[in-house]
């Protein structure tokens, strides 16, 4: 008996039912190796190819409890599955902020967490990169902000972030990061090189993919394209002489400011 | 003082802020401004129609007070408008659909949650959360957010649609990251609520209804729709407290589809860490991964 199951091709074998109606393709004739007999034992000839009785059956399902309805959404804890950090511990204590992109191109949506010391105390800390692999978000945090030319600063590997906002802000359809600092740090801007990533040169998790508008076409069967080359991310500076105004103002901030009930400081 | 950075498409970026531009003028001041947003406040489309909607908190400072707003601290939520010139002005506290929350706001959110055209709002304030539906081009509704969750000080709020029906759903974090002991579960010391975790309110505008005078979801006395609010709390108690509501306190959140199944998942970064959900809502999200 040869059994189909639905969206998962022919399969030799028992009837198997998990969830959903499994329909039951009967077919009257012997699976033998590689050839295929009648019940008489006859090859099958132009002149005596069996006919194929074919009945196809819906099996009537069991019925058992409905399962419970949730009162709303519903979210399982993948964080040992789909989580890989390498610049930070698991712990992190840091204060967070972030904002959500694609910042590779590769049609997964990507995370960038800006981070500090907690509470409105001065400690600039490393941003945080990950990018989405299939379903992992990887860390992907080193190198990837680099000053835009060698007479360029390069760019603090800390700040006192505060928010991170995420746009193309040079319009040349790649994800840039625009973050705004605490502590009277100025804002800071970051482009998005973007570009191809290099095949021997760049991290093989930014050429290894499988676009996820090819896995939708091809219903779910992962096959990496040689035209799905993915972007590299690199952030730049952008220069920092525009926000000489702006390093002249002291923000009204810059003093602790207190009422009734718990304190807020700032740095 | 807040700041006007313009871009150029080029990457470069130049603080408008001043003169010559001078976009806010004395409307720049604030003291502890922690939120702003550029919207289309008319909902024309128009570039022209852009406003600003800016927080003031903590401190009174000029022109909110004392000259403005003599009557409170000068703290708020303040609705600039776009002259058209792309130079902003503040109505004044007569114009009742520019100032939103005189208490102590701290983060606030816009979005369309009864997807009648016009920007409803959802502010975090350090007493109790509030919600602002557009009622006309004029007026608000102001609602008392429906979760002890969001109780005294919370922090980073998002609206989306969370369960994909067409509404916006929202999502509140329990950590003031400008609060020191925000990280500690509340106790003698620490003024949090006791209910206080990240809250995930659900959009029920379409079927909290009056009826019998009782809202039919919240069930709160009603006289009218209206009187109804737009927002549950699915999981009011404590003891419901759903898997991304226990352990420690979320500094800030994502939702994004991490697996490809079109259903948005959440990223929390917490005072320990990190945390990713799968969304699993059924029948929608069970999918697993479109690998």
């Amino acid at each position: 008996m040869y059994t189909a199951r639905r969206r998962l091709g022919w399969q030799l074998g028992g009837l198997r039912v998990s969830g959903q109606i499994t329909p039951v393709l009967r077919v009257a004739a012997e699976h033998r190796g590689d050839r295929i007999r009648t019940r008489s034992g006859e090859d099958p000839t132009p002149e005596n190819r069996p006919v194929l009785r074919v009945s196809w059956s819906e099996p009537t399902p069991t019925p058992g409890p409905p399962p419970p309805t949730p009162a709303w959404v519903t979210f399982r804890d993948e964080t040992a599955r789909r989580l890989v950090l390498a610049s930070v511990p698991a712990g992190d204590p840091e204060e967070k902020d972030m904002a959500v992109g694609d910042f590779d191109g590769d049609g997964w949506q990507d995370i960038i967490v800006v981070r500090k010391e907690p509470s409105s105390t001065n400690g600039p800390r490393a941003a945080l990169l990950l990018l989405n692999r299939n379903g992992v978000l990887t860390d992907a945090s080193s190198s990837k902000f680099v000053a835009a030319s060698s007479s360029e600063p390069a760019p603090p590997a800390h700040t006192n972030a505060r928010d991170v906002f995420v746009a193309d802000l040079k319009r040349d359809g790649t994800a840039d990061l625009a973050i705004a600092n605490t502590c009277n740090e100025n804002p800071t801007f970051y482009r998005n090189k973007g570009g191809v990533a290099r095949p021997g040169r760049d991290s093989p998790s930014q050429i290894i993919g499988c676009p996820r508008c090819l896995r939708r076409r091809e219903g779910f069967q992962c096959r990496p394209s040689a035209s799905a080359r993915l972007r590299a991310v690199t952030w730049i500076r952008t220069a920092t002489s525009i926000f000489t105004s702006l390093t002249t103002l002291k923000p009204a901030l810059a003093k602790q400011t207190q009422r009734s009930g718990p304190t807020r400081t700032c740095c | 003082m807040n700041k006007i950075i313009g871009a150029d498409a080029t990457g470069r970026f130049v603080d408008e802020s001043q003169s010559p531009v001078n976009r806010l003028g004395l409307y720049a001041n604030v003291a502890f401004g922690t939120a702003a947003e550029i919207r289309n406040l008319r909902q024309s489309g128009t570039t022209n129609t852009m406003g600003i909607i800016k927080i003031s908190t903590l401190d009174s400072v000029f022109p909110w007070k004392p000259n403005v707003l003599s009557s409170t601290d000068g703290t708020g939520v303040f609705i600039l408008r776009n002259s058209g010139d792309a130079h902003f002005t503040w109505r004044g506290a007569s114009s009742t659909q520019d100032i939103l929350d005189l208490k102590e706001p701290y983060m606030f959110t816009t979005g369309n949650l009864n997807n009648d055209g016009r920007l409803d709002f959802y502010v975090v304030d350090d007493h109790e959360d509030k919600v602002y539906l557009a009622a006309g081009p004029t007026s608000y509704r102001a609602y008392t957010a429906p979760s002890q969750r969001t109780q005294v000080f919370g922090g980073n709020v998002q609206i989306t649609d969370i369960d994909g029906d067409g509404y916006m759903d929202l999502a509140v974090a329990d950590v003031d990251v400008d609060f020191a002991t925000s990280c500690a579960r509340p106790s003698n010391e620490n003024p949090l609520s006791p209910h206080c975790t990240f809250a995930l309110l659900r959009n029920v505008v379409a079927t909290n209804l009056c009826q019998g005078g009782e809202c039919a979801v919240t069930g709160e006395a009603c006289a009218v729709n209206t009187d109804c609010s737009p927002l549950q709390d699915p999981w009011p108690l404590a003891t419901q407290d759903q898997n991304f509501q226990t352990g420690e306190p979320v500094h800030d959140f994502a939702f994004l589809d991490i697996n490809g199944d079109d259903c948005l998942d959440l990223f929390q970064g917490r005072c320990d860490g990190y945390r990713v959900f799968i969304n699993t809502t059924p029948p929608k999200c069970q999918q697993g991964d479109a690998q």
